[in-house]
C-alpha cells in the first residue's frame, strides 16, 4: 500500500504541478537527464554505463580541416542499449568476464587484483559525483591506460572537475532499494584555487524486491582541490559506501512451483515474528586518492596519483555441525526426492500448507543450540581443561575478505606538433587480502568448537586432522571470533606502457604496448589439521610477466564515416584462486599454470550524420590457457572435490550493431544488437583432487569442445522510441534475448561420469547436452520532465525534475537471467534431475522514481 | 555569502556524521523465546499401537491416535542411522525418520508425541517400525518409508527434554517381542571368547557386525553395530559385567543395539569357557622346604640383613616364610619378586594372595609393582607402586589360625611386562622396643586375568 502511495504522490507531483517548462539545457540524450536511471541499474549487478563524453584532451590544428576522431564522438547506441536494457538478463558485452574491463578514478586503478574485477560498490550512491566519466570500448587509444580488451572506464571524481551545484534528489524504487536520499555540494574552484565537493547519500529498504532482502547503505564523498603553482593542480578525494543488504538466494523450479513464485529466496525465516535473512553482504572499503596534475605546457602533462584502499567486505551464511542441513531447499526435503508418490503428495501438501517449511526455521535452529550441553576435552590444547555449555551445532558465520590496496600510477601526455602523440605510463600496485571466517552469531548456544566437520567424517582416527588450527587446538569460538580458514594473499604488481597515436586528415593511427610483472603468494595464518606441512606460514612466490600490444586505424571516408580496424595481442597471468586448488586449507597449487592468451581484432564501419546515427562492428576474440578451480561435492568420492581445470580455449566472435535515426524534431528511433557466439573450443583439462586430503583422484578430460559461454545472452536485440518536446521525454523500447545458456557442471561431461550410459540414447544426451535457456523479451519505459517551481512569490526560483524508469514493463515474472547446472552429479543412478539446475530470475515490474531539486 | 558557505560546510558535517551514525548501528535481531513444549494428549500406549500389526503387513493408521515416550536412543553416535526408538510404560517402537543429526531435535529423554493419522506400521524382518509409507518398488520386499524431514513437524511434536527411562533388567531368557526397542540391561553377561578384543563394527568397510554376548547362566544373543558408528572401531572388552540395549530382532534373531560403548559394563572376571586365564600361579608345594625359596622363576633377593625367604610346610601345606627374628640386624629388608608377567595379551587382570603373621611386632609386608625393574639383582633401583592389599597382622603371641586373603587386586591401571614383588622391612636390634621381628607366610599367589 505504501509503496503504491508513494508511486501515485510522484506521479501527482510529476504531472500536477502547473509550471513553466525550461528552455532546453545543454542535453543532447534525454533519456540521461538524470543518472538516477542508471544508479538503480548498477545496483542489479550491472554497472550503467555511463555517459560517454567528448574527449577534453582534444586539440584541434588550425589550418586543416579536422575530422574529430570517432571513438570521442559522443554516445553509442549501442552500449546505452546494453546497459539500460540488457542488463535484466545479464547481458555482457561480447561475452566478456568482468576482469577484461577495467576502471580508474582519478587515475587509479580500481580492479582487484584478487579477481581482477571492478568493484563498484566502493563508491555506490555517489552518483552526483561519478558523472565525470568517460567510457573506451575495448582496443582503442587510450590516454590514461594501456587499457582491458573490454571496456575501459575512467571516472574524474576531482573537485575541480564536478559541475557546480547544490543538489537534494530521492528516488523511489521497488528494486534494491526503496529510499535514496542524496544531497550533493559542490564549489568550483574560487579565485585562490581553492575547489570543495560533497556529497552524501542514504539508500535503505526494510525488503527490496525479493523476499527479505533489506538494504541499508550510507555513502560519504568528500573532494578538495588546490590549484598550486607552476601549473600543478593537487586534488584529495575521499569516498566510501558502507552497506549492508540481504542477499538472494537461486532458485530451483521445484521450490519456486512449491511457492507458486519465481521470487522466491530461501535464506530467510520467520524470527521473533520478523524475517530474518541469513545470507548478508556487507562491505565499507574506503579510498584515499591523492592526484597531482601538472600541465607542463599546452600541449604535455603529466599526472601522478596514490590511491590507499582499506576495508572489509563479507558475507555470511549459516555454518553447522552434526547436525542436518538447515537448508531448506537441500535436495532431501523436497517432495522430488520422495519415490512413493502418495509420500511425495504428503511433502507437496505440507510445503503449501506450511510455506515456512521453504523458509528457515529459525526457532528449531535456536532450540537446538539450547539444548546441547557437551563436554569438550582439552581446550586450547590444555590437557585436562574441559569446559561444558551449551555448544551451538547451527551458527550464523562471516566470510570476511579485508584487503588493503596501495597504487601508485604516473602517466605521461605529450602532443607533437606533427600531430603525433606519445602517452606512457607506469604503475605499482601492493595488495594483501586477508581471507577469514568470522562467528556472527551463535544463534543461542554459548559457543562453537573451532573442528572441521567433514574431516571428522573421514578421519575419525586422527583426532588432529579435525582441527582447523593446530597451533590452538579445540578452540571455544565465541562472537567475533576468527575461525575456519584464515590465510593472505600478497600481490604486487608492475607495468609500464607506452602508446603512440597519430591523427593526420584522413587516416588515424596507433599502436601501444604494456609489460608487466606481477607475483603473489599465499601466507596461511593456521595449521589445518589436514595439512600439517602446508597450510600455515608462506607459499611460493609465483612469478609472471606478461606483454601486451595492441594498434589500429581508423580511415575517414569523410566527416560522417568511418572504417577502423583493431587489433591487440597480449598474456595475462592467471588469478590466485584459479592457481591455489584449495587456499582456504592450503598452498597446492595447480600442476600446470600458464599465462592466458588472448588475440583480438575488430573491424567497423559508423556512419554519424544529422539523422542517422550508426555504427556495426565485427568482433573475433580467442583465449587459450585458461584456468579455473571449483570445488564442490562428489557422490561417487563421498567428499568435496577440487576440480583444478586448465587449458581453457574460448572464442567469441559477432556483430553490434546500434543505430538512432531521428525523424522529427520530437520523435527518435533507435536500435541496437549483439549477435556473438561464444563457445568453449577444445577439450578442458581436468585434475581432481579430494579438498580433505589433497589424493589426486584423477587426471582427465572435459569433453567441453563446442560448449557454449554460460552467463549472458549472446544475442540480443532492442528496437526504441524516443518522444521529446520540451523538457519532457518519454522512451519506450521492446527488448528480445536469444542463445542463454545455463553454465555447465563440467563433472557431467567426463569419461567417468559417462561409464555404462549407452552413447546416443536418450540418458546419454540428457547428461552431456547443455541446456539452452528459452527466448525472452522485455519491454522498458521512462519518462521525465524539469519543471521550475515558483516558492514565495517567486523570490525563490528552484529546479525540480522527475524521472521514472520502468523496466520489465508487462511484468513477466518468468524472466531466467541466468543459471547453472549444479555441481553435483549422482554417479550411480545418473540421474540428472536428482540435483537439478538452480535458477536466476529477473525482476518482475521494477520502477524507480527519481526526483531532483537543484538549490 | 561566505556565511552561507560556513552553513553548508557545516550541514554537510553534520549529515556526515548522521550518515556514520546510521550505518554503524545495525540492530540486534529479538530471539525466538525458550521452547516450552506442548500441550497435546495421548490416548493410546505404544503397546496398543503395536497390537494393530500384524507380521509382514503393512497397517495405514486411519484415527487420530496419538502415542507419547521418551526417546531412548537417537543418532548422535550413528549406531541407529535415520531411526529414533522411543519407549512408554508399556513397550517401544522404533520410528523411522529420514533425515540426520536427529539427536539435535530429539535426543535421548526427550518427550515425543506422536500424531499417528496417516503414518504406517509395518515390520523389517519382523522388527516393527513406524514410517510414512509404503515403498513397494521391489515387490518381493516391500519396505517402510522413513517420515520425510519437512513432515516431522506435522507428525511430531515434543514435549519436555531430559526425561530418562531406566531400563528393564532382564534375563536372555526373557528377551521376547514384547521387549522390542525397549531399552533393556542384562546382568552378568560377557562377549564371547572369539569376540572378544574385536572391533564393535567394521569401521574401515562400514558393514555391520555382530558380536555374540553370552550369560553366565547360559544363553547368547547378537550385539550388532554399524560400521557407521562412531565407536566401530573401538575394541570389546574382554570383562564380564552388565550391558544396556535396545532389544531389536532380525526375523528369529535377537539382536542387542548399544546407544554408545558407556551401555558396555564389563570390567570383571570372566565366568564362561574358560573362564579367566592364569597368568601366573604359585602355591609353593614343588618347591623345596625347609630352604632358602628358590625356583619357578622367583627371585629371593635380600637388600639389607642378608636374610632370604624360606619354603617352609605345616600340614602338608607349602608356603613362603620371612621374619628378622634372631637376625640381630638393626634393619633387615628383603625382596621376592614374581617371574616377569606380561600383560598384552589379557585384561582385567587381578592379582590376589593369602598371608598370616606370627609375633607380630610392627615389621611390614608390602606388595608392589614395576613397570621398569629390569629383573637384576638391584630391584629397590627400580620405580615400585604399592598396591593396596590386606595383609595379615596383629597376631601378637603365635599365628593367626586362617589364612587371610588379600582381595582382588587390579592390575588392570598396567600394561605391557611388569613384576610383582613383596618386600619385608623388619628389625631386630638389641633394644628390645625397636624391634620389629613379626613373621609373615605367603601362599596361593595368583594372577587372573581375561
Amino acid at each position: 500500500m505504501l509503496k503504491l502511495f508513494w508511486l501515485l504522490a510522484s506521479l501527482y507531483i510529476m504531472f500536477s504541478v502547473s509550471a513553466q517548462l525550461l528552455p532546453p539545457k545543454k542535453i543532447n540524450k534525454n533519456k540521461f537527464i538524470d543518472s538516477a536511471l542508471a544508479s538503480q541499474m548498477k545496483d542489479d549487478i550491472v554497472y550503467d554505463l555511463p555517459v560517454i563524453t567528448i574527449n577534453e584532451n582534444e586539440r584541434s590544428e588550425t589550418n586543416t580541416l579536422f575530422l574529430p576522431s570517432i571513438l570521442t564522438a559522443g554516445r553509442d547506441v549501442f552500449t546505452s542499449a546494453a546497459s539500460f536494457h540488457f542488463g535484466a538478463l545479464r547481458f555482457r558485452i561480447r561475452g566478456y568476464d568482468g576482469a577484461w574491463s577495467s576502471t580508474q578514478i582519478n587515475g587509479i586503478s580500481m580492479n582487484n587484483s584478487d579477481d581482477g574485477n571492478t568493484q563498484w560498490g566502493l563508491w555506490g550512491g555517489l552518483n552526483d559525483v561519478t558523472r565525470n566519466t568517460q567510457l573506451l570500448p575495448g582496443i582503442r587509444t587510450n590516454d590514461f591506460a594501456f587499457g582491458n580488451i573490454s571496456n575501459n572506464v575512467r571516472i574524474d571524481m576531482r573537485a575541480s572537475k564536478q559541475r557546480e551545484q547544490k543538489r537534494f534528489s530521492y528516488a523511489f524504487s521497488n528494486r534494491s532499494y526503496t529510499h535514496r536520499w542524496m544531497f550533493t555540494y559542490v564549489k568550483v574552484m574560487n579565485k585562490h584555487g581553492w575547489a570543495f565537493a560533497f556529497s552524501g547519500s542514504w539508500r535503505n529498504a526494510i525488503e527490496g524486491y525479493a523476499p527479505a532482502t533489506s538494504y541499508r547503505g550510507g555513502s560519504y564523498f568528500l573532494a578538495v582541490d588546490k590549484r598550486m603553482a607552476n601549473n600543478h593542480l593537487l586534488s584529495i578525494s575521499l569516498f566510501g559506501a558502507s552497506l549492508e543488504n540481504g542477499k538472494q538466494s537461486s532458485v530451483l523450479e521445484e521450490s519456486a512451483m512449491l511457492a507458486n513464485t519465481h521470487n522466491y529466496n530461501w535464506y530467510w525465516g520467520y524470527q521473533a515474528g520478523k524475517k530474518r535473512n541469513a545470507n548478508m553482504a556487507r562491505s565499507h572499503q574506503p579510498v584515499l586518492l591523492i592526484t597531482d596534475d601538472h600541465r607542463i605546457d599546452n600541449l604535455t602533462s603529466l599526472v601522478t596519483a596514490i590511491g590507499f584502499t582499506t576495508g572489509e567486505k563479507s558475507s555470511t551464511g549459516l555454518d553447522w555441525y552434526k547436525a542436518a542441513d538447515p537448508r531448506p531447499d537441500y535436495y532431501r526435503y523436497l517432495p522430488s526426492y520422495q519415490q512413493d508418490s502418495v509420500v511425495r503428495t504428503a511433502v507437496t501438501d505440507a510445503i503449501r500448507n506450511k510455506p515456512d517449511i521453504q523458509q528457515i526455521n529459525w526457532n528449531t535452529l535456536y532450540d537446538i543450540n539450547r539444548n546441547s550441553v557437551e563436554k569438550i576435552n582439552d581446550v586450547d590444547g590444555i590437557p585436562g581443561n574441559s569446559v561444558t555449555g551449551l555448544r551451538s551445532h547451527y551458527i550464523i558465520e562471516e566470510r570476511v575478505t579485508a584487503s588493503k590496496r596501495i597504487n601508485i600510477t604516473s602517466v605521461y601526455n605529450t602532443m607533437f606538433p606533427s600531430g603525433i602523440s606519445f602517452t606512457g605510463g607506469v604503475s605499482f600496485q601492493l595488495q594483501q587480502s586477508h581471507y577469514f571466517k568470522r562467528i556472527d552469531d551463535l544463534l543461542g548456544g554459548e559457543y562453537y568448537v573451532d573442528w572441521n566437520q567433514f574431516a571428522e567424517r573421514s578421519f575419525s582416527n586422527d583426532e588432529n586432522s579435525i582441527q582447523n588450527d593446530l597451533n590452538r587446538p579445540n578452540r571455544l569460538l565465541g562472537k567475533g571470533d576468527q575461525y575456519g580458514f584464515d590465510y593472505f594473499i600478497k600481490s604486487n604488481k608492475a607495468s609500464g606502457w607506452a602508446q603512440i597515436a597519430s591523427v593526420k586528415k584522413k587516416v588515424d593511427m596507433f599502436a601501444a604496448t604494456e609489460i608487466s610483472y606481477s607475483n603473489y603468494f599465499r601466507e596461511g595464518n593456521v595449521r589445518n589439521g589436514l595439512f600439517r606441512d602446508n597450510s600455515f606460514g608462506k607459499s611460493r612466490l609465483n612469478e609472471f610477466t606478461n606483454y601486451a600490444g595492441k594498434a589500429g586505424i581508423t580511415y575517414k571516408i569523410n566527416g560522417r564515416k568511418y572504417l577502423y580496424l583493431h587489433a591487440s595481442f597480449l598474456t595475462k597471468a592467471p588469478l590466485f584462486d584459479d592457481v591455489f586448488i584449495s587456499p582456504r586449507t592450503r598452498d597446492t597449487e595447480q600442476e600446470n599454470i600458464s599465462n592466458e592468451t588472448v588475440q583480438a581484432i575488430e573491424t567497423g564501419y559508423v556512419w554519424n550524420s544529422p539523422k542517422i546515427k550508426l555504427r556495426i562492428t565485427g568482433y573475433y576474440t580467442d583465449f587459450s590457457n585458461g584456468m579455473n578451480v571449483s570445488t564442490f561435492y562428489h557422490d561417487a568420492y563421498r567428499s568435496f572435490m577440487n576440480y583444478a581445470i586448465y587449458a581453457i580455449d574460448k572464442i567469441h566472435f559477432g556483430t553490434e550493431f546500434g543505430c538512432e535515426i531521428i525523424l522529427s524534431p520530437h520523435y527518435t528511433v533507435t536500435s541496437a544488437a549483439a549477435v556473438g557466439r561464444y563457445y568453449y573450443n577444445n577439450r578442458q583439462q581436468v585434475t581432481i583432487s579430494a579438498d580433505n586430503d589433497a589424493y589426486v583422484a584423477e587426471r582427465s578430460v572435459i569433453y567441453s569442445k563446442n560448449f557454449r559461454v554460460a552467463g549472458t545472452p549472446q544475442e540480443a536485440y532492442h528496437a526504441g522510441i524516443a518522444y521529446q518536446s520540451g523538457f519532457f521525454y518519454l522512451n519506450l523500447s521492446g527488448n528480445y534475448f536469444r542463445q542463454n545458456w545455463l553454465a555447465f557442471n563440467p563433472l557431467r561431461r567426463t569419461y567417468t561420469a559417462l561409464q555404462g550410459v549407452v552413447p546416443g540414447t536418450d540418458q546419454w544426451n540428457q547428461i552431456v547436452s547443455q541446456t539452452l535457456l528459452p527466448d525472452q523479451y522485455t519491454v522498458d519505459l521512462s519518462m521525465g520532465t524539469s519543471v521550475k517551481l515558483k516558492l514565495l512569490g517567486s523570490y525563490i526560483r528552484k529546479t525540480l525534475s522527475c524521472n521514472i524508469s520502468i523496466n520489465n514493463l508487462l511484468n513477466n515474472q518468468n524472466l531466467v537471467a541466468g543459471g547453472y547446472e549444479q555441481l553435483r552429479f549422482d554417479t550411480d543412478t545418473k540421474n540428472i534431475d536428482k540435483f537439478p539446475p538452480k535458477y536466476f530470475y529477473a525482476m518482475g515490474l521494477n520502477f524507480s522514481v527519481n526526483l531532483s531539486l537543484l538549490l | 555569502m561566505k556565511k552561507r558557505n560556513r552553513k553548508i560546510a557545516s550541514s554537510a558535517i553534520f549529515f556526515a556524521c548522521a550518515l556514520y551514525l546510521g550505518t554503524g548501528c545495525y540492530k540486534k535481531f529479538d530471539e525466538p523465546p525458550q521452547y516450552i513444549g506442548t500441550d497435546i494428549k495421548s490416548n493410546l500406549t505404544i503397546r496398543g499401537l503395536r497390537s494393530m500389526h500384524f507380521t509382514g503387513n503393512f497397517e495405514k493408521v486411519l484415527d487420530e491416535f496419538i502415542i507419547e515416550g521418551v526417546v531412548t536412543a537417537d543418532d548422535s553416535h550413528d549406531n541407529f542411522y535415520k531411526s529414533i526408538v522411543i519407549q512408554d510404560s508399556t513397550a517401544g517402537i522404533t520410528i523411522r525418520l529420514d533425515g540426520s543429526g536427529l539427536y539435535n531435535i530429539y535426543p535421548v529423554g526427550t518427550q515425543v508425541f506422536i500424531k499417528l493419522k496417516d503414518l504406517w506400521l509395518g515390520d523389517y524382518a519382523k522388527m516393527i517400525q513406524l514410517g510414512a509409507g509404503v515403498d513397494r518398488s521391489d515387490p518381493t520386499f516391500p519396505e517402510l518409508i522413513a517420515l520425510p524431514q519437512p513432515l516431522f513437524d506435522r507428525y511430531i511434536k515434543k514435549g519436555m527434554m531430559n526425561n530418562f527411562i531406566i531400563p528393564k533388567t532382564v534375563r536372555f531368557d526373557q528377551l521376547n517381542d514384547s521387549l522390542q526397542s525397549c531399552l533393556v540391561k542384562i546382568n552378568d553377561v560377557e562377549f564371547a571368547v572369539a569376540d572378544t578384543g574385536k572391533t564393535y563394527g567394521d569401521a574401515i568397510n562400514k558393514l555391520s557386525v555382530n558380536n555374540i554376548i553370552k550369560s553366565c547362566s547360559g544363553g547368547s544373543v547378537y550385539l550388532r553395530t554399524s560400521g557407521f558408528a562412531g565407536f566401530a572401531a573401538a575394541k570389546t572388552p574382554r570383562g564380564n559385567g552388565n550391558i544396556t540395549a535396545v532389544y531389536s530382532v532380525f526375523r528369529t534373531e535377537k539382536q542387542l543395539l548399544i546407544r554408545d560403548t558407556s551401555d558396555v559394563q564389563m570390567n570383571g572376571l570372566r565366568c564362561t569357557g574358560n573362564g579367566a586365564k592364569i597368568l601366573f600361579s604359585e602355591d609353593f608345594e614343588r618347591l623345596t622346604a625347609n630352604s632358602n625359596l628358590t625356583g619357578n622363576g622367583w627371585k629371593n633377593i635380600p637388600e639389607t640383613g642378608g636374610k632370604y625367604y624360606q619354603v617352609k610346610a605345616t600340614n602338608n601345606n607349602k608356603y613362603a616364610e620371612i621374619s628378622a627374628f634372631a637376625t640381630g640386624e638393626p634393619l633387615l629388608v628383603s625382596w621376592l619378586i614374581l617371574p616377569m608377567i606380561n600383560l598384552a595379551s589379557s585384561a582385567n587382570e587381578v592379582l590376589s594372595f593369602q598371608t598370616k603373621d606370627g609375633f607380630d611386632n610392627g615389621a611390614v609386608l608390602q606388595v608392589y609393582a614395576s613397570t621398569n625393574y629390569d629383573g637384576g639383582i638391584t630391584p629397590w633401583k627400580a620405580k615400585w607402586v604399592l598396591l593396596k592389599a590386606i595383609i595379615s597382622k596383629g597376631n601378637g603371641s603365635g599365628f593367626g589360625n586362617n589364612w587371610v586373603p588379600s582381595g582382588n587386586i587390579s592390575l588392570s591401571s598396567f600394561t605391557g611386562n611388569m613384576h610383582i614383588a613383596f618386600r619385608y622391612e623388619g628389625a631386630d636390634p638389641g633394644n628390645i622396643f625397636d624391634k620389629h621381628t613379626t613373621t609373615f607366610q605367603l601362599d596361593d599367589v595368583k594372577i587372573v586375568g581375561n
